[in-house]
């Protein structure tokens, strides 16, 4: 080519800067096919992002995690069921728990992914350290889960337990004594009963449990 | 001045301003107030004192040239005047990026160099609006880009976004190009080996043996020529094992073990078309079968008993012989001998035709 093109002359941060405003993963992955910058220029866009969100794709454990590993500036972590199904597994929080954002992000939402247990929260939640929303509900998580969440973050606010089924009284003491900041809290189709709830409010007077 | 003209001077016309070079080294005056929109010209005013006049004026950066100057100096007077509405802004701005796509990457590019982030965002996004929705190949064609991802990059499975049908077929079409792109290299190596082959006549040989600069003839060889070829590579093969179990023995009262499983190992990892195990009986057996088939036989009988003479003198004094050889840079060829004495050579590095002329050579220097 005789003459370089004109947006060939744009640095690649201004590229990765125009590829963030990408709303669609396929059009990021398009435009990584385009030239050895752009693929580039992609993998910046990823890094620079603070949000990710997985919301109406279909993601498998590979793909999920690859795109994590190059987001390392991620605060904010979206991986909710979609009306695809869930392929999300233990193994892939595994692999995600090993990317450099985990222990930056605030805020990790794994909603309705039935296929996780709590080998696989358990994994992801002990790399934590900044994390202050946490929405976990429509899994099949149990107190185990909940004990390391009490654990690992100390400066959570937020929780969702929303029809987490099997989880109990023993696990929401633990989050409450342990998790200090914490302010809300959404306990609606758990099986935990009415008293216990009071007795929450009663350690913890700010707490807000919707049910 | 009288008071009467200083009346009649408007306060617009009091407007300081600054003075700026552009990438064509043109010096355009601007009021300061507009051009103190870009950080980059509001740092040199404050901190260097830049743009006073047209001796010092502000040195605007590469990227930005005359044209862009304007559209950007256009853009901040908009957003420069007060009480505009944000649907009037929001108006003007879908306007202002309704340009060709080529100036709208120099003005994002500009844009960019003057730190001005508002309009960078909105340059971006109009950039990004573009590109929304296309095939790298789309894409490729609006922008002008050169293609410089090799295939494996680009069928590289498009794993992120399995959601969409269309990817999902494009993986499909993927897969079978690359069992296309294997199957390709595959043919791409068999016709490399083929090339090997020497196809070279008999006179050609001869007259590269004699030094003769000729014009080759390429003679081609028949099917039958060409089953006869194979026959014979049958034929050495099975005396491999042989030969390598009759290295192994003692000869002349020297043990060779070490010798001949170097000679093993060069002939194994030589990827030469030649490298082969070869015995050299008095009778010098070439490769080719064509060669053998239409050589002179009186002259076949002079090389025979030139090779055979030169054999036996070998024969006499080989150890010393050998350490020639090996020192005269013919380390990879190793030369033994089985117990009639006659010359083997292990993993030649040479076709026949060379190895003839080798041996001539080597007897006329005697």
């Amino acid at each position: 080519m005789d003459v370089e093109a004109e947006i060939d002359r744009l640095p690649i941060d201004l590229l990765a800067h125009i590829f963030v405003l990408f709303t669609s993963f396929t059009d990021l992955a398009q435009a990584s096919g385009v030239c050895k910058k752009w693929k580039q220029g992609v993998k910046e866009s990823l890094a620079r992002r603070h949000n990710l969100s997985f919301a109406g794709w279909k993601m498998d454990d590979d793909s999920t995690a690859r795109l994590v590993f190059h987001a390392y500036n991620l605060t904010k972590l979206e991986i909710p069921r979609s009306c695809w199904g869930c392929q999300i597994t233990d193994a892939g929080l595994l692999r995600i728990s090993f990317a450099k954002c985990i222990s930056n992000l605030t805020s990790i939402s794994l909603w309705g992914l039935t296929g996780i247990t709590d080998e696989g929260v358990v994994q992801l939640i002990s790399r934590t350290r900044s994390l202050q929303r946490l929405n976990v509900g429509g899994t099949f998580i149990t107190d185990e889960s909940l004990f390391t969440i009490a654990r690992s973050c100390p400066k959570l606010e937020t929780i969702v337990l929303w029809s987490c089924r099997h989880v109990t009284e023993n696990g929401l003491f633990a989050l409450v004594d342990q998790c200090l900041k914490l302010k809300s809290m959404n306990v609606w189709g758990t099986r935990v009963p009415v008293e216990c709830l009071n007795n929450l409010l009663i350690v913890s007077p700010a707490l807000q449990i919707k049910v | 001045m009288s008071e009467t003209d200083l009346a009649v001077i408007k306060p617009e016309m009091m407007k300081p301003y600054v003075w700026l070079q552009t990438s064509d080294d043109s010096i355009q005056q601007v009021e300061q107030e507009i051009a103190m929109f870009s950080p980059l010209i509001c740092q040199e005013i404050i901190q260097k004192g830049m743009g006073s006049s047209k001796n010092c004026a502000i040195c605007l950066p590469q990227q930005v040239s005359p044209a862009m100057l304007s559209l950007i100096l256009d853009y901040c007077r908009f957003h420069q005047v007060p009480g505009r509405s944000n649907k009037e802004r929001k108006s003007y701005d879908e306007k202002f990026v309704r340009i060709d796509t080529e100036r709208l990457c120099e003005l994002t590019s500009a844009a960019d160099s003057l730190q001005l982030k508002p309009l960078v965002d909105l340059t971006s996004r109009a950039l990004a609006r573009i590109i929304e929705g296309k095939t790298p190949e789309e894409i490729r064609d609006i922008f002008h880009l050169p293609d410089d991802l090799t295939e494996e990059e680009k069928l590289e499975p498009l794993r992120n976004i399995t959601a969409d049908p269309r990817i999902r077929l494009l993986n499909r079409l993927y897969a079978k190009k690359r069992k296309e792109l294997k199957e390709r290299g595959r043919l791409k190596n068999v016709e490399v080996e083929e090339e090997h082959v020497d196809e070279r006549s008999v006179d050609d040989l001869l007259s590269f043996i004699n030094g003769n600069d000729g014009d080759p003839k390429g003679v081609k060889t028949s099917k039958n020529k060409k089953k006869n070829r194979r026959k014979k590579e049958q034929q050495k093969n099975s005396s491999l094992k042989e030969a390598s179990e009759m290295n192994k023995k003692e000869v002349n009262g020297h043990d060779i073990r070490h010798q001949s499983s170097e000679a093993e190992r060069i002939s194994e990892t030589s990827y030469l078309p030649y490298a082969e195990d070869d015995t050299f009986s008095p009778k010098v057996e070439f490769d080719d079968g064509d060669i053998d088939d239409e050589i002179d036989p009186a002259l076949k009988e002079k090389i025979d008993r030139e090779v055979e003479d030169f054999a036996r003198r070998l024969n006499s004094d080989w150890p010393e012989r050998m350490q020639e050889l090996l020192s005269s840079g013919q380390e990879r060829k190793t030369m033994l001998f089985t117990t009639d004495g006659f010359l083997r050579r292990q993993a030649c590095m040479f076709s026949p035709c060379v190895t003839v002329f080798f041996l001539i050579h080597h007897m006329l220097s005697n």
